[in-house]
């Protein structure tokens, strides 16, 4: 009797000992490996990929001083900015959750309904998982690679592995998502991952390793499928009621119900001073905002009847910073109506869309040679956002810089920036020049801002795990 | 015969007298011939307490009369045989028995020592006897003064004193799970006179006890109404798991924990309680097992004795004020005008690279010279001079075969920060009653209603003292019509501008942080003597609370360069109930056998709390006017929780004494608890003790200079078991996610520890306690040595593991010290004077960590930690830059220093603690400082003269450091802030460099001028004039006239009423409310001030 009455369990949440009864558990422990990367995608993801790059920069503010953000923004990196610690132990998060499922997931207790749900499952955590760790390593480059339930000590010893290493895994962990998600067909569900995200996945890693051959395989077989398509309104893939679009392979979900669930893009987003005006929330402080400013090289990206550019950059009038009436631009991609009563939108944010395969696909033919092959893919998306004119007779160079602004343009504000530069190896040239422009541009900035060196192209090491761990930091911090 | 017998007044009775109040106030009967008592002298008694045991053995040696306690109660008298030999009489003497002042004891007993041959003294203090021979020592005694033996040496006429005895031998102390006398005692264990504090015009008995016993550091972090202190027993021997020692009430585990928002203790009525006793050595809280290690204060309430009627009631009003030490010095109007437009001059000189002009300033910065005196004292503006009331109404009532306790108490505090208090409504009551002779039972409630308003002080900057202090002193509270001014937008430059905020006082008038909690503590038990030696008891103990916290901030109080904004009110509700039973049954067994004392104690508990709580964020709130949560447009976060442990322990003691000289107890407690991993469900910890009465042997000659003296040796292990109470169990926690419109339930891991159990802690303690001079100094003297092991350590881990942190059990700490307790009656007679004199010497050290941890950061400022603990140093080193002044044009030419833009002639210059030439973050931090003083002390004079009494209680540390956080904004020159006055010796240029110590506004973004550094940490060392109490006692003659009143006491008090210390804060003892206050110890900041209290009370018994 004395040890029942020892035996107390919590009663706000369940504990692993009784568990894993059936597939029902398994299914919510999917969900959870999702929301790591929900809530990194949500205030740092864009911090290290977008507003580090060229594409946007921030509204000053006379009274917040030093932010965590700016400095980013300014090419100042250091290990103890507390985005890269929190874009870390998220990641981290989110594999140990895609770790945990798939070491328990071969239960033989466990009775599943239908194996398509169990096949489901697996590939959405191979995917998950492969996710995080191609973001990791496009940031950091080694990293430690962690494929299994590691205890406390175990992680003290596991160090960073080389880049290749890690891709390999992460090559890996989507063909065997592929293969499971053949015999997921029956158990579709809108946000889920499925085996054509994988696929896309898959496609941008071959890209990035410089795997054309793979990659055409891949992405070919992607657009032959014919599931995909264009929507007819560039504006229509964002601010959309409709959740089942055509043209978004894999989106991050977010929702207006709670604040768990919801982002807070416009909120981050529009001009600090334009406080409720542009989001519609006048209750809601934003002194904090005007984050991820599309910079003049960005709008200037944008070629004439490019119909995209109202659509990603949106302008209020109003009093910037300094008092000055100005045009002060913001991004416009992530303006859903509020219906919420505080800071919280449903915007999903996409992680693959379809004119981003398109844009791939186009990329790797030309890089293989076949030119000609590539241009149609690319009016495809052109031809959406109006711009008409007839690109035959392109030379090979001329295409790979057209397809590089194609996808600036195309997939501002959605995360690819960064790599994007960093993968066709501009991000030196493009980044000096937009650093120079930047300084004339702005008497505000920090006095060693955009001094650029080879080094800054990898994120810094967070120094916690410097320091707890002795992992190594990468060279030039 | 450990019941106990209450005399009302001063009596001289028979023997036949004195038995027949026994037999009144007990269960006793006696039986014996009639004749047996003449001749008999008298006894004298005063009054107060005694065991019947003690009081029939005084009347014992009066006669030849042997006294033995039969099975059913009865006691049978009995004339022991005569000894003819020892009545062989040699030499006669007289004598007088005087007090110290000269004063005659009627009454007092003589005795031949080792002999039945004793006198009483006359009415005159005379007596006169016959002694076996010269070298006959006589046993001189008398109820509340410590026994004298004077050894004739051929004298036949002898004057001896005795001397009123405080803490007498025969008093008897409250141990775990029973009592014992004080001089059988084997343990450290320190009691306090409540008597002696009863008047300290505070809220709570451990604000009472500052500076009162050795080896106990009270803290007062925060001068809030009803707030907590910190209270650490011989140092801190936790990391993780907390080093509040348990506190038991009427034999009730209360709370351990330290709760700055709202005591625990504040929910008993100090006016209430009768006596206190803290158990330090392990030998003593090994009884308490898993919950002693921290150290344990008992603390048990005033009840009903048998023939007494008492009615008392006690008034006291006060006035607080915060005095002016401590209060910061900050820039005056004109200095801080001067501030802002260099600040602003950096900003043109950079951006527009031009000079200056006065047009880039904004007005209010333009003339200088109109800028005369301070400006506007924010932190005067939001305290008050604040009353304090306390009135209290008791009624203790004995009769022959029960006995009856009540209280009633108002206790209200309104706070020296405006729109702050705490009202307290209590009362108790408590029946027992004998049910024929053997049985009997009791019950009492405790229930008591708190009601406290709160402000956020003690956490950042931003709260109402933090801005008070950085505030711009140029504007202005009031507007031209003398209202508030709800926001205050300082003077805007497009240059640079000081950062706005709401107005402290208007955020303090119209925001509510209302908590109120009802608490009942209920014990009823039954007991039953089996025979006179065997005693079984069984007691119900129940603690229930329910409380309920609400705030609430309206739309027109903003935040800091956040004006408020119609429609942004909001509210948080919390409402939380706990319910805890206990149920002990032990068993007694207490018997003498010729010179062998022994007594026993079993028991079997079983302990099981559960606590609710269920809390809602809502707002925003489109208006101000409802403010309840149905007003609310959304609820935006909520949460419920349910806490439950329980606990079933089996304890222990046996007491062996012999002749009373060699003393030994031992005891056990084992354990069980729903906290701790299955693995390790069952945790035992033993002790043993031993004590030697070296004054009782033979060979001790008698003396003036030592009277009494034991040695005492113990070593035992204790527990800490506040581990949390699910920590070993992996929990799937309930997240959720969003498929399309579909919410699901996103469930994940926690960390799970199965091995996760209690700390352990082994003590050994060596003590000595002496009594000398005519027992007129009385001192003890306690060294240890405790080691604490299998620490709960949150563990920081890499995050590749999925967690940053783990609960583990692993690294040691070691606390050592030397505790000094001296009590002295250095002048009696008309006037008296009695010192209590305390010190400790704690030295606190980390022994291990574990294999992967070289050091355990700490605390917060700016995202970087403040504290540091290594192995080897003491826990929670200040940690942060080594300040060496301001760079030189010479530092700048040093080939050792590489220049980055943090490089340059006038900046900060910080220690480059690892040499590669650049300065970094957390790299080249190092330890700056100890916030763990030399030693602590205390000490309490008490001065009467006739009906006239002083006490003046001092208490102080010396050694430790304070850092104060605050200077990460008032020593902040990026000039958002007010800053400290002594900035206005800050680098301006070349020419005017300042005192070298303090750099220039920073030039070079971003700055780093307000990190931690060593200019942060200061000497706490401070001595303060904690109580100073001036009393006027009503002479007995002139009451007794009056008819009804039996005592009246009127006294005035000042608390608080002076501090030495070279601490610029206001308190050298203020914890941020949101520091961890072991890993982060002596981090001052924000903190509300502690008071200086003026008051008067009066004491009237009827």
């Amino acid at each position: 009797c004395s040890d029942d009455f020892l035996e107390i369990y919590p009663e706000t949440t369940s504990s692993e000992g009784n568990f894993y009864q059936s597939e029902k558990e398994f299914i919510l422990l999917a969900n959870g490996c999702y929301t790591p990367m929900r809530d990194y995608e949500k205030d740092t993801h864009w911090v290290l990929s977008e507003l580090i790059s060229d594409n946007t920069s921030f509204q000053f503010n006379t009274r917040t001083g030093e932010a965590v953000r700016g400095v980013i923004d300014q090419f100042i990196f250091t290990p103890a900015n507390r985005a890269y610690s929190r874009f870390w132990d998220l990641s981290y998060d989110g594999i140990t959750r895609c770790n945990k499922l798939l070491s328990e997931i071969e239960r033989p207790e466990v009775v599943w309904s239908d194996d398509s749900i169990r096949n489901r499952t697996i590939g959405e955590v191979l995917f998950l998982r492969a996710l995080y760790n191609f973001n990791l390593v496009r940031q950091f480059g080694d990293i430690p690679l962690v494929l299994e339930p590691i205890t406390p000590q175990e992680a003290f010893n596991t160090k960073r592995s080389a880049e290749d290493v890690v891709y390999e895994s992460i090559i890996a962990d989507l063909r065997s998502a592929i293969m499971h998600f053949e015999s997921a067909t029956g158990a579709l569900e809108t946000g889920r991952a499925n085996g054509d995200a994988s696929a896309a996945l898959l496609g941008k890693v071959y890209l990035t390793r410089k795997n054309y051959t793979e990659a055409e395989t891949v992405l070919a077989s992607l657009i032959n499928e014919g599931t995909y398509s264009l929507v007819p309104n560039y504006s229509d893939v964002f601010n959309s009621p409709d959740t089942a679009l055509s043209e978004i392979i894999f989106a991050i979900q977010y929702s207006e119900n709670s604040t768990e669930l919801s982002n807070r893009f416009i909120f981050y987003f529009a001009p600090w001073t334009s406080k409720g005006e542009v989001t519609g929330r006048p209750n809601i402080n934003i002194i904090s905002a005007g984050w991820n400013q599309p910079t003049v090289d960005m709008i200037e990206a944008f070629e004439p009847g490019d119909l995209r550019k109202d659509v990603s950059v949106k302008f209020w009038t109003g009093p910037d910073y300094d008092d000055v009436i100005r045009d002060i631009p913001y991004v416009g991609k992530y303006n859903a109506p509020v219906s919420a009563p505080d800071d919280r939108t449903g915007d999903n944010l996409p992680i693959l869309r379809y004119s981003d395969v398109l844009l791939m696909y186009a990329e790797v033919l030309n890089e293989l040679g076949r030119t000609d092959e590539a241009i149609p893919y690319v009016e495809q998306v052109r031809n959406r956002a109006g711009l008409t004119n007839a690109l035959a007779g392109l030379s090979k160079p001329d295409l790979e810089t057209l397809i590089a602004k194609e996808r600036q343009v195309e997939l501002c504000f959605e995360n690819h920036r960064w790599y994007d530069l960093k993968r066709t190896e501009k991000a030196i040239d493009v980044m000096t020049a937009h650093g120079i422009r930047q300084n004339e541009e702005k008497s505000f900035l920090f006095n060693n801002a955009y001094e650029i060196a080879p080094y800054k192209l990898l994120s810094p090491i967070p120094a916690e795990q410097i320091l707890v761990n002795e992992l190594s930091q990468n060279p030039g911090y | 015969q450990n019941k106990k017998i209450t005399f009302t007044e001063d009596a001289q009775l028979s023997i036949e007298e004195v038995l027949e109040v026994v037999k009144k106030q007990t269960d006793y009967n006696f039986i014996y011939r009639s004749d047996l008592f003449v001749g008999s002298p008298l006894v004298n008694i005063k009054k107060g307490t005694v065991k019947v045991g003690d009081l029939l053995n005084r009347c014992a040696t009066l006669t030849d009369l042997q006294f033995k306690f039969d099975e059913n109660g009865s006691i049978f008298l009995k004339k022991n045989p005569k000894n003819v030999q020892n009545k062989r009489v040699q030499q006669s003497v007289t004598g007088t028995v005087t007090d110290s002042g000269g004063l005659p004891l009627p009454g007092a007993n003589i005795v031949e020592k080792g002999t039945t041959n004793g006198v009483t003294a006359d009415f005159d203090g005379n007596f006169s006897m016959e002694v076996s021979n010269d070298d006959a020592i006589l046993v001189v005694s008398y109820i509340g003064f410590a026994t004298n033996e004077v050894p004739i040496n051929g004298q036949t006429n002898l004057v001896i004193t005795l001397t009123e005895s405080a803490a007498s031998l025969d008093e008897v102390v409250l141990i775990g799970y029973g009592t014992q006398r004080s001089k059988d005692l084997t343990g450290a264990i320190s009691t306090i006179d409540q008597k002696k504090i009863q008047d300290l015009p505070v809220s709570s008995v451990d604000q009472q006890l500052v500076g009162q016993l050795p080896g106990v550091q009270i803290q007062q972090v925060s001068g809030a109404p009803g707030g907590g202190t910190s209270v650490k027993i011989r140092g801190s021997g936790s990391l993780g798991a907390g080093n509040e020692p348990l506190y038991v009430v009427d034999g009730m585990p209360y709370s351990s924990g330290l709760n700055q928002n709202l005591n625990p203790l504040v929910f008993i009525n100090p006016n209430n309680i009768e006596s206190i006793t803290i158990l330090k050595d392990a030998s003593s809280t090994a009884i308490y097992g898993s919950r002693g290690a921290n150290g344990v204060i008992m603390i048990t309430t005033k009840k009903g004795k048998a023939g007494l009627t008492q009615i008392n009631f006690t008034s006291s009003y006060g006035i607080q004020q915060v005095p002016s030490q401590g209060r910061p010095d900050l820039m005056n109007q004109r200095q801080f005008a001067e501030f802002q437009r260099d600040r602003i001059d950096i900003e043109v000189r950079q951006r527009e690279n031009r000079e200056p002009v006065n047009a880039d300033y904004p007005e209010e910065y333009r003339d200088l010279d109109a800028l005369v005196g301070k400006g506007t004292d924010w932190y005067d503006l939001i305290l008050q001079a604040a009353p304090t009331q306390d009135y209290n109404f008791s009624l203790l009532k004995g009769t022959e075969n029960s006995r009856m306790d009540f209280n009633l108490g108002y206790f209200k505090q309104d706070g020296v920060l405006r729109h702050t208090g705490v009202e307290r409504i209590s009362s108790k009551i408590g029946v027992e009653l004998d049910l024929g002779e053997q049985f009997k039972i009791g019950a009492s409630l405790q229930p008591t209603f708190i009601n406290q308003d709160r402000a956020n002080t003690n956490q950042n900057r931003s709260d109402v003292i933090g801005v008070s202090l950085w505030a711009n002193p140029i504007s202005k509270s009031h507007d031209e019509n003398g209202n508030l001014v709800p926001y205050i937008t300082t003077p805007q430059s497009p240059y640079h501008s000081t950062w706005s905020f709401a107005n402290p006082l208007f955020e303090l008038q119209e925001s509510t942080r209302n908590s109120k909690t009802f608490q009942n503590l209920g014990i009823a038990y039954v007991e039953w003597d089996i025979t006179p030696s065997l005693n079984v008891r069984s007691s119900f103990n129940t603690i229930f609370s329910a409380s309920k916290f609400y705030a609430y901030v309206p739309s027109t109080v903003g935040g800091a360069n956040r004006p408020p904004i119609e429609g942004t009110g909001s509210s948080a509700n919390t409402r939380s109930d706990s319910f805890n039973w206990l149920t002990e049954n032990t068993i007694k067994y207490e018997n003498v056998f010729g010179k062998h004392r022994i007594n026993g104690l079993l028991g079997y508990t079983a302990q099981k709390s559960k606590a609710n709580s269920i809390s809602i964020n809502a707002g925003p709130f489109s208006n101000d006017l409802i403010r309840t949560i149905n007003a609310a447009q959304a609820i935006g976060s909520w949460g419920e929780s349910v806490n439950e442990w329980s606990m079933i322990s089996y304890l222990g003691r046996v007491n062996y004494g012999f002749d009373d000289r060699y003393l030994l107890t031992a005891t056990f407690r084992s354990d069980g608890s729903s906290r701790f991993g299955s693995e390790n469900r069952f945790a035992f910890f033993p002790s043993i003790a031993g004590a030697w009465r070296v004054s009782e042997e033979e060979f001790f000659t008698e003396n003036n200079f030592v009277n009494s003296m034991k040695l005492r040796v113990s070593y035992g292990k204790s527990g800490n078991n506040n581990i949390g109470n699910y920590s070993h169990l992996a929990s799937v926690n309930a997240g959720a996610y969003i498929f399309g419109n579909n919410q699901v339930t996103a469930s994940y891991l926690g960390i799970s520890n199965p091995f996760l159990t209690w700390e352990e802690s082994g003590q050994f303690d060596v003590g000595l306690d002496l009594e000398l001079f005519n027992n007129r100094i009385s001192l003890t003297l306690d060294y240890y040595n405790r080691k604490s092991n299998d620490m709960l350590l949150n563990d920081v881990i890499p995050t590749t593991s999925g967690f940053g942190t783990q609960t583990i059990n692993q690294g040691s700490v070691s606390n050592k010290g030397f505790e000094i307790a001296l009590g002295a009656s250095i002048i009696q007679g008309d006037f008296n004077w009695d010192l209590n004199a305390n010190m400790s010497i704690n030295r606190n050290k980390i022994l291990s960590l574990n294999d992967n941890t070289e050091r355990i950061l700490a605390g917060s400022n700016d995202g970087n930690p403040t504290h540091v603990s290594v192995v080897g140093k003491p826990i929670g080193q200040f940690y942060g830059f080594e300040l060496e002044g301001v760079y030189t044009s010479e530092d700048l030419q040093d080939p050792s220093v590489i220049n980055s833009n943090q490089v340059y002639v006038g900046n900060v210059k910080y220690k480059d603690v690892d040499g590669d030439g650049i300065v970094n973050d957390v790299l080249d931090y190092t330890i700056i400082g100890n916030p763990h003083p030399d030693f602590i002390f205390g000490f309490t004079n008490n001065f009467s003269y006739k009906s006239v009494d002083l006490g003046v209680i001092v208490n102080g540390q010396y050694g430790g450091q304070v850092m104060n956080g605050l200077r990460q904004t008032i020593d902040n020159l990026q000039g958002f802030f007010n800053v400290s006055e002594e900035w206005v010796d800050r680098y301006r240029s070349e020419e005017q460099p300042g005192d070298g110590i303090h750099s220039g506004i920073p030039t070079a973004r971003p700055s780093w001028g307000h990190r931690v550094s060593s200019l942060w940490v200061e000497d706490a060392s401070y001595l303060r004039i904690a109580n100073l109490t001036l009393g006027y006692t009503l002479p007995t003659e002139i009451v007794e006239k009056s008819g009804f009143v039996k005592g009246l006491r009127l006294y005035g008090s000042v608390q608080n009423l002076a501090m030495f210390t070279n601490y610029s804060g206001g308190n050298p003892e203020g914890q941020a409310i949101n520091q961890n206050n072991t890993l982060a110890p002596g981090f001052d900041m924000s903190s509300y001030p502690l008071p200086r209290t003026i008051s008067i009370g009066t004491n009237i018994t009827f």
